[in-house]
């Protein structure tokens, strides 16, 4: 089956809050969330059934193993805030469990750095991403003849 | 007579059709075939299982949409590993003009140690660089390869240079088909300036002006076989990205030529009940493992202007090790940062600063190739010791090349290891504490699995790409490498396609119909 749950959904949903929260009090919007958790879901689906179960297996076993990494005996999602840092800071490093992380980072790290806020907070013009015939182009070389 | 794409998405009902050449994708190898056979007047069919996606319409997708539409399972497919052996992402396209919309572009001839092996060791002559000059000739004009200017070397590219050079090796121009670049670094995810010069601009559009139709979003389910005798193709038309099944295809032809990559030529033939002679149907597949190695300066960067690839390091091939330049768009470096929360915000909002490089490894060739469950194949991988071994040393000279280039901080491709901040703490890392189960690894290049043999024994194909198995049946893409090449594969791919399709064109106008393509 192509596609995810909404209850796989909302992990990834608070695994990316967690993930991508900057840090400064200020966490990371709504909107930018549910953008994210759309493509995410459109990006499965297409991506075709081995890796949307690929990626339900992921996020389960995220949601699943606070228990076994911080010994905390709840699911990912009713940890507050500070324990789901804790937690994912020490799955990160685990040799046993990074790569779990390191999946579950790399789905949601490339639907949502490709919101056009996201860039610009980073400091990138969208153009090396975005290029269009309408933008500048990224580096300037001497003309070429096609 | 002009040629078309049709897209099976957009087709009412089954489609029955006749050619005299049926070719199973559109991709380096497809394309070449297809062009050289209808150029010559015969009637040819290509089909495709991914869809068409027109360049004006990806040049301006975001990466993901790329993936989402133009790259097999969006990106994601992935070997199982065995062993100690990392996990592999292998990077296919499933579109018209195949996995060549998605490369960097970087050209390579096949190396005269690497065709003195294959004449030696496993029986093949004539496929040295002098052999095949005419056929590298050919595609290096067609699909315009051209060395790669000096300033058109990103600063990432040019900072890893100077640290190697520190070390004491010596970087070299990279050659790509291109024209026009102008270095905005999207090459993986289709250019959108029609520079890098993948087949669906080149050999395609030929084929297309000599009467070649073109059956998009058609997956090959079997090949039909009368009389040991090719006699067409069998699939269904799928509806996009989604591959919903909306109808059935059958095409008539009594020459095949199956060019749908390492990872599904062998699936198509095995489905097909072939290769139950040869021990290596299947087997064998290399794949050229890489890792990025990337690196944060205290001063600006900004790597993603200039040529995605323009230099390359081989001083070390005879160990199997090549570095070549490499970089990604922002989202999709950014999921190697490591950190979370506020860790990984500082550094992102770096990423400014952040310079990459590649490390390759020309591998021995532990993967496999099984019938999966659904449509996609189940890969396995076993990686030999000394390519582990390979893979760590050549990851720790980028690394080293990187500080002695200036970098603050070196993040290393292995899952669960914190950056390392200085040469001394990188040099006391110790290659047992490092299991390449962790190691992040990608695949490019995958070949092999449907190789060329001088018996049916030791291969599916022969010389000339012909099935062991049945008349009228070839093969023309990186499955029929009979050994891992250590550079990339898409020049050398489409060179010994063009071989496979001249001897074809001989062998078949005699038959070509007289109505024949302007």
């Amino acid at each position: 089956m192509s596609g995810l749950s909404p209850a796989t959904l909302r992990v990834a949903r608070s695994v990316a809050r967690t993930l991508f929260d900057p840090g400064t009090g200020t966490p990371v919007p709504d909107a930018r969330l549910d953008w994210t958790t759309t493509e995410l879901a459109d990006y499965a689906t297409k991506a075709g059934p081995r890796t949307s179960n690929g990626l339900r297996l992921i996020f389960l076993g995220l949601q699943l193993l606070p228990l076994f990494v911080i010994g905390k005996f709840a699911r990912f999602t009713s940890l507050g805030f500070e324990d789901q840092l804790r937690y994912l800071r020490k799955v990160e490093l685990s040799r046993l469990l990074a790569p779990l992380l390191a999946t579950a980072k790399i789905v949601l790290s490339i639907v949502y750095f490709e919101h056009p806020d996201v860039l610009a907070e980073a400091g990138v013009h969208p153009t090396c991403m975005l290029p269009s015939n309408n933008e500048p182009i990224a580096w300037k070389q001497p003309e070429v003849s096609r | 007579m002009s040629g078309e794409i049709i897209q099976g998405r957009s087709v009412e009902g089954d489609l029955e059709l006749r050619a005299q050449v049926c070719i199973v994708g559109s991709g380096a190898g497809g394309a070449v075939v297809a062009k050289t056979l209808s150029e010559a007047g015969l009637d040819v069919i290509v089909i495709e299982e991914g869809g068409h996606t027109p360049p004006e319409v990806y040049g301006k997708y975001r990466p993901t949409e790329t993936l989402r539409n133009l790259a097999r399972e969006g990106g994601t497919a992935v070997t199982m590993a065995l062993g100690d052996s990392p996990l592999i992402a292998i990077l296919q396209g499933r579109t018209v003009g195949g996995s060549s919309v998605l490369t960097g572009g970087v050209c390579f001839r096949i190396p005269e140690s690497v065709t003195h092996r294959w004449a030696t060791e496993h029986g093949l002559p004539g496929f040295s660089e002098k052999e095949l000059e005419a056929c590298y000739a050919e595609v290096e004009r067609e699909v315009h390869v051209e060395t790669v200017p000096e300033h058109m070397r990103s600063k990432s590219t040019v900072l890893f240079g100077e640290g190697m050079e520190k070390l004491g090796y010596g970087m070299k121009p990279l050659r790509r088909n291109t024209k026009g670049c102008c270095g905005c670094s999207r090459c993986n995810f289709g250019c959108p300036h029609q520079a890098k010069l993948s087949v669906d601009l080149t050999y395609l559009r030929k084929a297309l002006q000599h009467g070649t139709r073109i059956y998009a979003d058609c997956r090959a389910d079997e090949l039909l076989i009368e009389n040991g005798r090719a006699a067409g193709v069998v699939g269904r038309l799928v509806d996009g990205p989604t591959g919903h099944v909306r109808g059935k295809f059958r095409v008539h032809a009594d020459t095949v030529v199956v060019c749908a990559g390492s990872l599904h030529t062998p699936l198509l033939l095995m489905r097909s009940g072939l290769g139950k002679r040869s021990e290596v149907l299947g087997r064998r597949l290399t794949l050229h493992p890489a890792s990025r190695v990337a690196a944060f300066f205290d001063t600006e960067v900004k790597g993603w202007q200039g040529a995605l690839q323009s230099t390359y390091c081989d001083d070390l091939e005879d160990e199997g090790i090549t570095f070549t330049s490499v970089y990604a768009p922002l989202n999709i470096l950014a999921a190697a940062v490591p950190g979370v929360g506020s860790a990984h915000h500082e550094r992102i909002r770096k990423m400014g600063q952040l310079a990459v490089f590649g490390v390759m490894v020309h591998d021995q060739g532990g993967g496999s190739i099984y019938k999966g469950f659904g449509r996609e194949p189940f890969v396995t991988y076993r990686m030999a010791k000394e390519d582990k071994h390979k893979l760590f040393r050549g990851v720790k000279i980028a690394a080293e090349a990187f500080f002695a280039a200036g970098a603050r901080e070196v993040l290393l491709p292995f899952y669960g290891f914190e950056p390392v901040k200085s040469v001394d703490e990188l040099r006391a890392l110790d290659p047992r504490t490092v299991p390449a189960r962790l190691g992040e690894c990608a695949a490019f290049h995958p070949l092999g699995s449907a190789r060329m043999g001088s018996d049916a024994y030791h291969g599916v194909v022969d010389p000339n790409g012909q099935s062991y198995d049945v008349e009228g049946l070839y093969v023309a893409d990186g499955s029929l490498f009979p050994t891992s090449i250590g550079v990339n594969s898409q020049l050398p791919i489409m060179t010994v396609a063009t071989r496979i399709a001249w001897g074809l064109r001989e062998k078949l106008a005699s038959k070509a119909p007289v109505s024949v393509a302007s």
